[in-house]
Formats: C-alpha cells, sequence, structure tokens
C-alpha cells in the first residue's frame, strides 16, 4: 500500500508538473513559470539541446532575458552562457515536438507488470510542441558560435516580444508540413 | 593448398591495409590548428536552422574531445599563433532525412513488423572537405553520414536531433586518423 502511494505521488513528478519537496530551484522563479520583472523576463524549465559548454542535452534550466543580454542559468542557479545583445547575429525560433520518454519509461518500468505498460506507452508516445528557439552569436574571440533551446510556445512569444524590444529580429521559421526526406 | 590460399589473402590483406595506413599517415602532426566554417544547405535540402547549430555544435565539442589539434577555432575565430598551419573544415549537407521517433519506439515495440528497416530513422549525409588554409587546397574530402535508428540505440528510440552528434563523432574520428 505505502508503495502505491508513493507510486502515485511520484506520477505529477515524472510528468514534470510538480518539484519534489527540497529539490533546489533555479533563481528567478517557479518551474515552468514565465516571470517579468521590470527589466527581466525569466522562462523556467528551459531545455538546453545545443551550444552551452559542459551542459548536456535535454538538461534544463532556466533562460533570463535582461537589458544588456540574454542568460542561462544551468540547473541549480549556476550561469552556464552569457550573450549580451551587441553579439548576437541571428535569432531564429520554430516548433518542435517534445516527448516524455524519460517519464513514460519510468511509468513502464516502475509499476507492477501490465498496469504500467499502457501508461507508460502512452507518454513515451504522446507529443507535446515547444518552441525551439536558435541563437547564432559571436564568442568573445569573434567566432561564430549557436545556441538552440526549448522553450514553452507561450515563452517562445514571450521572448520574441522582450528581443523585438531591443532590436533583435526573430525569424520565424515554417518547417514544411510532411517532407520525410529530402535528398 | 586451401590453407595456403588462406594465408597468403591473410598476408596481402595486412599488407594492404599497412600500407593504406601509411597513406593516411601523411598528415599526422602537420597541422596545428582547425578552423570550422559553417556547414551549408544543398539547394533543395530542407535542413532546420536548429540541427545546423547543433551540428557546427557537436562538431567544434568532439574535435575539442579527441585533442587532435592545439586549436579548435570557429568561423572567424583567430589563432593564437597566427603562422601555424591551419585546416579549415567546410562541409555541404546533401541529404536529410527527418524521421520519426514514434516510428522507432513502435519499431521496438513490434520487431517483427520493421526489424533492421531503415524506416523512421533519422539520417544526415554532408560532404566534408579539409582544406589547407595556406595553399586552399582540399586535403581529405569524404561523404559522412549521422543517422539515429540503430537498436542499440534503446528501446525509446533515440532523439532525433542526436543525429547531429553521430555526424560531429564520425567527422571527428575521421580527423584524428588522418591528422
Amino acid at each position: 500500500m505505502g508503495a502505491r502511494r508513493l507510486l502515485l505521488a511520484m506520477v505529477p513528478t515524472l510528468l514534470g508538473a510538480q518539484v519534489p519537496p527540497g529539490v533546489q530551484r533555479p533563481a528567478g522563479g517557479a518551474q515552468g513559470q514565465i516571470v517579468e520583472r521590470p527589466g527581466e523576463l525569466t522562462l523556467g524549465r528551459v531545455f538546453h539541446i545545443a551550444g552551452v559548454p559542459g551542459v548536456k542535452r535535454n538538461m534544463w534550466g532556466e533562460l533570463a532575458f535582461t537589458q544588456r543580454s540574454i542568460i542561462f542559468f544551468k540547473k541549480g542557479t549556476q550561469q552556464a552562457l552569457e550573450i549580451p545583445y551587441q553579439r548576437v547575429q541571428r535569432v531564429q525560433r520554430l516548433t518542435r515536438d517534445r516527448q516524455s520518454v524519460k517519464a513514460g519509461a519510468a511509468v513502464w518500468l516502475l509499476t507492477p507488470v501490465g498496469l504500467g505498460a499502457p501508461l507508460g506507452t502512452y507518454l513515451m508516445m504522446r507529443k507535446q510542441k515547444v518552441d525551439a528557439i536558435v541563437f547564432q552569436y559571436l564568442t568573445e574571440n569573434g567566432g561564430l558560435a549557436g545556441a538552440v533551446f526549448h522553450i514553452s510556445t507561450d515563452g517562445g512569444a514571450r521572448s520574441r516580444d522582450w528581443l523585438e524590444r531591443f532590436g533583435i529580429a526573430v525569424e520565424e521559421v515554417v518547417t514544411p508540413a510532411r517532407s520525410p526526406v529530402n535528398k | 593448398m586451401r590453407r595456403r590460399v588462406l594465408l597468403c589473402s591473410v598476408g596481402l590483406s595486412i599488407g594492404l591495409s599497412t600500407a593504406a595506413a601509411g597513406a593516411e599517415r601523411t598528415f599526422k602532426n602537420k597541422y596545428f590548428n582547425i578552423e570550422v566554417i559553417w556547414f551549408e544547405r544543398a539547394p533543395g535540402i530542407d535542413f532546420p536552422p536548429d540541427y545546423l547549430v547543433a551540428t557546427m555544435e557537436d562538431i567544434v565539442a568532439e574535435l575539442q574531445k579527441t585533442q587532435t589539434f592545439k586549436q579548435v577555432l570557429r568561423q572567424g575565430e583567430k589563432a593564437r599563433i597566427a603562422d601555424a598551419p591551419t585546416l579549415r573544415l567546410t562541409g555541404v549537407v546533401t541529404k536529410y532525412k527527418k524521421g520519426s521517433r514514434r516510428t522507432r519506439m513502435f519499431k521496438r515495440l513490434v520487431p517483427w513488423l520493421a526489424y533492421g528497416t531503415p524506416i523512421g530513422n533519422t539520417e544526415i549525409t554532408a560532404t566534408i572537405r579539409f582544406v589547407d588554409c595556406a595553399t586552399n587546397a582540399v586535403v581529405v574530402e569524404r561523404k559522412m553520414t549521422g543517422a539515429i535508428g540503430k537498436w542499440a540505440e534503446g528501446m525509446a528510440g533515440g532523439e532525433s536531433i542526436a543525429a547531429t552528434r553521430t555526424l560531429a563523432k564520425n567527422v571527428a574520428q575521421l580527423a584524428s586518423e588522418r591528422f
């Protein structure tokens, strides 16, 4: 009975809906939320895809837009990347899908045989629409670098509005609906 | 008789492979730096910008990991020693197959339907060129592929964007073999 309760309590956490008590939240706001303060916009639960040194793919953190720069905070409040606006070359925004594979696999494996499999499979297969935001910028040494993050669709729109306030145009990239092969 | 033929063929293959390895060692320790230029897309190829950025970042990271070069430079970056022999890595993405993670997962759940087939696999093919910066001569040119969809990549099928890392690893491996 106790194990069952524990498992039921874990499901929302695995789905990314809650943070278990005691887990350190990144600075700036609640997980997955958008916090706008005077002079700063912070997006919570931003997934790193590429470009931040020392941060693995799909590790999440916070993306803060300040008056001068874009800052990515790795989980646990450590600053991992800062891009001043004057070094930004290009920003693109496109729609992407994310699948909760880890959550699905956990449900699949943790629940008793036969019960967790359908729910786990559903979670693994389910697609969630997110925005991919792509930055191309110059490093301190003048080299062209890039960074990609997955953020909520609402966060994508808010960040576009924020950047446009500072004169940075965000290109909307429309991906073809069905073109699985390009040769 | 059969044994002799076998021994001869083994000897011949060893000889050929060592000769080939000798030819590949020509550029060993010749270049100090490598400059990674952003890849281009071949006309008609709809390679998404997030995949392009991921490819470039993964290539830089993988080349740094190999420690083949003293410095891995990004496009436009200046080398610490200006006169040091430098290579330029360029590439053109010639094929991109989007693939589908859902299909790959489904393939694993029902293996008797599509075992070993490339259905749902993500593939990126690029023509890679290593160019000598001083002479502008192409030193090595190779068509390379990064793909996701092998059975070893687990039940979850592997993320499609991870194909960029596979491509980057192949490029870095080629660089460490040849330079």
